[in-house]
């Protein structure tokens, strides 16, 4: 277990090493500069002293005092430009280091499979890959930040030691051991930490959460009116109070730590004075000499506690890289070379008892389903909340694979073409929506500036019932959408947004329509529309319209009645009517209070 | 003159929000200023006892001496570090929980008025940046009080200089009191250098991560797209990654790249700078202090003092430089934190109470418009619903459906016009009795990442019959059972790993079970069966009657077929009711509005019959 966890450390460090050097190499180069200008600064201001009081106990002429002071100061001068020229430069790289870090992982959930995204475990290992690459202090940035002060902590330690080659061995040897206690030290501080980071963590989570609430604004109103605006606070107020009998502990610690750190380090200085003076009594060093190696050992302490720091620091790095690098090392199923899938007039669609079961349940969503459509056909999916009804319609655009079974489009199954051109087959509008923060032409056509085709893109709008409100906009199609990022952006009810949508699939123009709930936010009049409207729009098309509005079976050729992962019904209205059977209750109970005789009830 | 106002605000709220902050930074900064100069002054002191070769005992008590304060002064400062880390913390939660009680206990007229949500937006948007500028100040005052006092103590030791400086000590330049003219005014040169520079680079840094967080904004608003795995569906079928690519990280990865490359020159050149100057005083006071030194003006202990302390001035002008660019960030985030914990409710609630077992609800000659809006809202609104009635309220999109409910709930009042409960004015009404009038279910409801308890009980201890029986009416106690912790399971995942998700269904109907435990005289329900399949749409119809049996009830739906168990419908349009009365005789009136919507959804039903 020790020896994987350090062969993981040395692996994810290789790592950021080697991208380090594949993303911005010459930042090493910063880095060798600036290592020694750190050690030399303190060293030789330190050496000033000395410079000065050797030159008047010689007594030297004006001028070779004048030429010792100009060289120390050239040699600080030297050093202490190349240090923060160097910091400032390594910051900058840190920060390209990380956005391309940022950019992988972006890359990667867009290319994953849509199953790893969706899934709660392919969630979560996104949600942990987060703290490699958000914020200052995340590992990406941090990295270079801490092998630079790592590689300082220790060259300093070791130039030090070096420097005081004139003090007794055995002198050394107690440095050397009460680095190593202060080192443990420090260790049990950062295990009180995170002990207690542990412990305030939770708190935190929920102290966010509502802190959040407060800033959702439509979530006013229920918090007004079933007065959980006092409770909410509170919940907080206790969550702070809790914070800080916690602290008060942690302090508790790190109080006792701390000062037996201080006193470790007095009496190593101390000591190490005691022994100075001895030997400038014996005459074994200078006074001046004195004063230097006086500096050097009060420099000791802070590179120690800098070396555990730091080394702290860089495990958190390796840590947070591994559960990057567990998200972003996802397999795929990769994009292999297949063939385009088949163009034809028209596409026909079977199911051939298809099970689906979701990857982290341990149910079928979908038992078996059995159906064919015609190309050109217009169904009308219906069926009771959670029956399997927006699962179908994945299974069938190729966002998911059947457990078992298969999808045959025009007679030929997904998996033998390439992805790419099979979801080229479809145009589909989802319940759930989200736009780009780029112009509306952007998000209907999804083109780059220079692609779109304006005239298509007018046409759709209008389709789509929509193009009145677009040319009422100040920059028409042009205007931005998405509020939080574009400040002139415009906003859309979401009636609205449900037209832009569907205006977005009549550009994509592709053989088979879907329309999930398209209906939910519409009144009826704008329902009507659409409905009168849909013939029109999916002429020539395979069409399924998923919806709770009954209505919508009417100008629709057959329905699918999907009841607990099954079809329990396939046929025309009238067919299944005259069934009487599981639609007929379902259409029986929604036109109840639409028929004349229903009156007070 | 603005950023002394909003400074000595801040201090006074910091002192408010934690006593002991200001006291402990203080003492924290004048503990960090001094400290260096303990060095200083007893490795002089011990130079000078070497020097003068004196006893063992005499030397080891200087070490002793030496070793003693810092010892002190290092267990001061770690502990005043330590407690004041934690101090910051919780300062910083105190800062958010005073927006956070704002936000919470504001009108909601106000909270939700377009300029307050901006200057809301604002805060968090500096918030993200600086964390909090109440703990960021007490770092200022920090590192400026510690510089001052190192400053201050250099200049100190340094000042029998002064005396010498001027005073000719022989031929040339050097030994001139111009040199030490020359030297002073270089000194002084240097720190307004020292603070332009730090300011230029604190300026550009600002200018670039303004610049570079414009991109990064963007970057990221993709990134919380895509990770909202639900979008990731669109962004295979359309094909938008190509697009996205190129939007999100085209611009980041040129442009974002360079602009940091950039920055980091231009701040790498200043700080060098700083350095070059720093060495160049350096090398004057060194030779001054040299050249009076190979005089013998001074022994040994006070050479070493004063290179020591000339060091320590230098420290210090930087500390307190670094200062002065931060303000820039601090100040703006103060001022949104004060106007907004400054923004007060404007509402006015009276003493009144009316009898809450039987309701009757009057609206004369409403009139509203949102604050910035061109035109009303709602029109000349006359309504009374009576006692016990079953209301429901149709119309079109943005016809003025839901404003009206807001303002019956009184979340905002009405401009003209008024609105009479039991006959008394809605305005007069005690806070509580407003409270208690009411429970709704709105379009946009929210159920928070707590139990299904404490989401309908709002933390009181549940009556559990009751609870049970809400759950049960609004049909979904089945699916609570089935929860791990049944009724005392967490919902959704913010707060809890074991958390369940519910769906849009099942939220609709723990927003209704919510609305029932609250158990008000006046039930409004806002669009309730949206999401739900027309068999839970019809269970829920049906036990509609069971739940607001003597109750006044409110209902708003786009499905019309819901207003056939109301007794009285009223229809909106365009801001103004233009029709008020039972199913039939609305109907009776073929080009009404009713008519219209009615029959653009009825037709599809009726064929059949």
């Amino acid at each position: 277990m020790q020896r994987k966890r350090r062969s993981e450390l040395l692996d994810n460090i290789g790592y950021m090493l080697k991208n380090w050097y594949a993303w911005h190499r010459r930042s090493y180069l910063y880095i060798l500069a600036r290592i020694p200008a750190l050690i030399a600064v303190p060293m030789l201001s330190a050496f000033a002293p000395k410079v000065m009081m050797d030159s008047i106990t010689e007594g030297v002429s004006i001028q070779t005092l004048v030429l010792r002071v100009a060289l120390l100061c050239i040699g600080i001068a030297g050093a202490s430009w190349i240090a923060p020229f160097m910091e400032q430069k390594l910051l900058g790289s840190s920060q390209i280091l990380r956005m391309r870090y940022a950019v992988l992982s972006f890359r990667k959930t867009m290319s994953a499979d849509f199953v790893d995204v969706e899934s709660l475990a392919g969630r979560e290992r996104l949600e942990r890959s987060g703290t490699f690459v958000n914020g200052a202090y995340s590992g990406a940035q941090h990295f270079c930040d801490v092998v630079c002060s790592l590689s300082q902590a220790v060259f300093g330690i070791i130039t030090s030691v070096v420097l005081l080659y004139k003090l007794p061995v055995f002198m050394l040897v107690l440095i050397l051991v009460t680095c190593l206690l202060g080192f443990f030290l420090d260790q049990a501080t950062y295990r009180a930490d995170k002990r207690t980071r542990e412990k305030t963590n939770p708190l935190m989570l929920k102290f966010n959460y509502f802190y959040r609430t407060s800033h959702e604004f439509p979530a006013g109103k229920d918090i007004r009116l079933y007065s959980l605006g006092d409770w909410f606070l509170k919940i907080t107020a206790d969550v702070l109070k809790a914070y800080t009998k916690i602290m008060h502990r942690f302090l508790r610690v790190t109080y006792t730590t701390s000062a037996l750190q201080a006193l470790l380090y007095a009496l190593r200085d101390g000591v190490a004075y005691f022994f100075l003076i001895r030997a400038v009594q014996q005459g074994t060093i200078t006074v001046s000499d004195f004063i230097f190696y006086f500096s050097v050992v009060a420099g000791f302490s802070g590179y120690v506690s800098q070396l555990t720091y730091q080394y702290n620091q860089l495990l958190r790095c390796t840590l947070e890289c591994q559960k990057f690098r567990d998200y972003l090392e996802t397999p795929e199923k990769g994009a292999q070379e297949k063939p385009e899938f088949p163009a034809a007039e028209s596409y026909s669609v079977e199911f051939r008892d298809v099970h689906f079961r979701y990857r982290d349940s341990e149910n079928e969503t979908i038992k078996g389903m059995d159906f064919s459509v015609h190309g050109g056909e217009n169904i009308a999916i219906v069926g009771e909340n959670g029956a399997g009804k927006t699962t179908a319609i994945k299974l069938l655009c190729g966002l998911y694979t059947p457990t078992s079974g298969e999808i045959l489009i025009n007679g030929a199954r997904a998996d033998g073409y390439a992805q790419e051109s099979y979801f080229n087959l479809f145009s589909v509008v989802f319940q759930d929506y989200y736009f780009l923060p780029v112009s509306i032409a952007k998000n209907v056509t999804l083109q780059n500036e220079e692609d779109i085709d304006r005239d298509k893109l007018w046409k759709c709008l209008e389709k789509a019932g929509i193009r009145e409100k677009i040319e009422s906009l100040p920059d028409r199609e042009n205007t931005f959408m998405d509020k939080t990022v574009h400040k002139n952006a415009a906003d859309f009810s979401g009636g609205e947004k449900q037209k832009i949508l569907l205006a977005r699939a009549l550009y994509k123009g592709a053989p088979i329509l879907i329309l999930d709930e398209p209906t939910a936010a519409l009144d009826p009049i704008a329902e009507n529309d659409l409905y009168l409207q849909y013939n029109a729009l999916s002429s020539g098309k395979t069409s399924f319209f998923i919806s709770h509005r009954l209505s919508s079976t009417r100008f629709c050729d057959k329905i699918l009645f999907l009841s607990d992962g099954r079809i329990a019904e396939f046929g025309s209205h009238e067919e299944l009517m005259a069934k009487k059977g599981k639609y007929y209750q379902m259409y029986q109970l929604q036109s109840y209070y639409y028929r004349e005789e229903a009156g007070q009830v | 003159m603005k950023t002394v106002r909003y400074y000595l605000k801040a201090f006074r709220q910091t002192a408010r929000f934690e006593p002991l902050m200001l006291p402990c930074t203080l003492l924290a900064a004048i503990c960090r200023g001094v400290r260096p100069f303990i060095n200083v002054y007893f490795s002089a002191r011990i130079v000078a006892e070497l020097y003068a070769g004196d006893s063992s005992k005499v030397l080891f008590t200087s070490v002793g001496l030496c070793v003693g304060l810092n010892l002190v002064f290092q267990i001061l400062t770690d502990w005043l570090n330590l407690t004041l880390q934690v101090m910051r913390t919780r300062l910083s939660q105190k800062e958010r929980l005073t927006i956070e009680n704002k936000l919470f206990t504001l009108d909601y007229a106000k909270l939700e008025n377009s300029e307050f949500q901006e200057l809301v937006h604002l805060h968090s948007e500096s918030m993200d940046k600086i964390y909090s500028a109440f703990s960021q100040l007490a770092w200022m005052v920090n590192d400026f009080v510690s510089g001052l006092v190192t400053l201050i103590c250099a200049v100190a030791i340094l000042l029998p200089l002064f005396k010498l400086g001027f005073v000719r000590t022989g031929e040339g330049f050097v030994h001139s009191p111009w040199f030490f003219a020359v030297l002073v005014a270089a000194i002084a040169v240097s720190a307004v250098c020292t603070v332009l520079l730090t300011n230029y680079t604190s300026r550009v840094w600002f200018q670039s991560q303004y610049r570079y967080g414009k991109l990064d904004r963007l970057f990221h608003r993709y990134r919380d797209i895509l990770s909202n795995y639900n979008s990731g569906k669109e962004v295979r079928l359309y094909k938008e990654q190509a697009l996205i690519s190129r939007e999100a990280t085209q611009q980041l990865l040129t442009k974002g790249e360079t602009i940091l490359r950039e920055t980091s020159k231009q701040s790498a050149a200043a700080s060098a700078y700083m350095a070059v100057i720093g060495a160049a005083i350096g090398f004057g006071v060194y030779t001054f202090i040299g050249v009076k030194g190979l005089l013998g003006l001074f022994d040994m202990e006070a050479l070493i003092r004063y290179t020591g302390s000339f060091m320590q001035v230098i420290a210090g002008v930087t500390a307190i430089a670094g200062t002065f660019g931060r303000s820039a960030q601090i100040v703006p985030n103060l001022e949104y934190f004060f106007r907004i914990a400054n923004t007060e409710s404007s509402m006015t609630y009276g003493e009144k109470d009316v009898d809450l077992t039987a309701v009757e609800i009057e609206f004369k000659n409403v009139y509203f418009r949102y604050p910035s809006a061109k035109s009303d809202t709602l029109k000349n609104i006359s309504l009374k619903i009576h006692k016990g009635e079953r209301l429901a309220v149709v119309g079109r999109n943005g016809s003025g459906k839901t404003t009206f409910i807001k303002l019956l709930c009184r979340l905002y009042d009405a401009d003209r016009g008024e609105i009479l409960v039991n006959g008394v004015d809605i305005r007069d009404l005690s806070a509580d009795c407003c409270r208690k009038l009411f429970s709704v279910v709105f379009q946009d409801f929210k159920l928070f990442a707590m139990t299904t308890a404490d989401n309908l009980t709002a933390g009181e201890t549940p009556d559990a019959v009751r609870l049970k029986q809400c759950l049960a009416e609004a049909d979904i106690l089945e699916r609570v059972e089935r929860m791990e912790k049944k009724e005392n399971t967490v919902l959704y995942k913010d707060l809890s790993k074991d958390g369940v998700e519910v769906s849009g269904g099942e939220a609709q109907k723990l927003a209704l079970a919510r609305a029932l435990y609250k158990d008000a005289p006046v039930v409004v329900l806002d669009e309730p069966t949206a999401a739900l399949d027309p068999v839970a749409e019809h269970k829920i119809y049906q036990q509609f009657n069971a739940f607001v049996e003597g109750k006044t009830a409110i209902y708003i739906s786009h499905r019309l077929s819901s207003c056939r168990f109301c007794d009285t419908i009223a229809v909106f349009k365009k801001g103004e009711l233009v029709g008020v009365g039972t199913h039939d005789d609305l109907l009776a009136d073929a080009d009404s509005e009713y008519a219209n919507l009615w029959n653009a959804q009825a037709k599809y039903y009726l064929e059949e019959s």
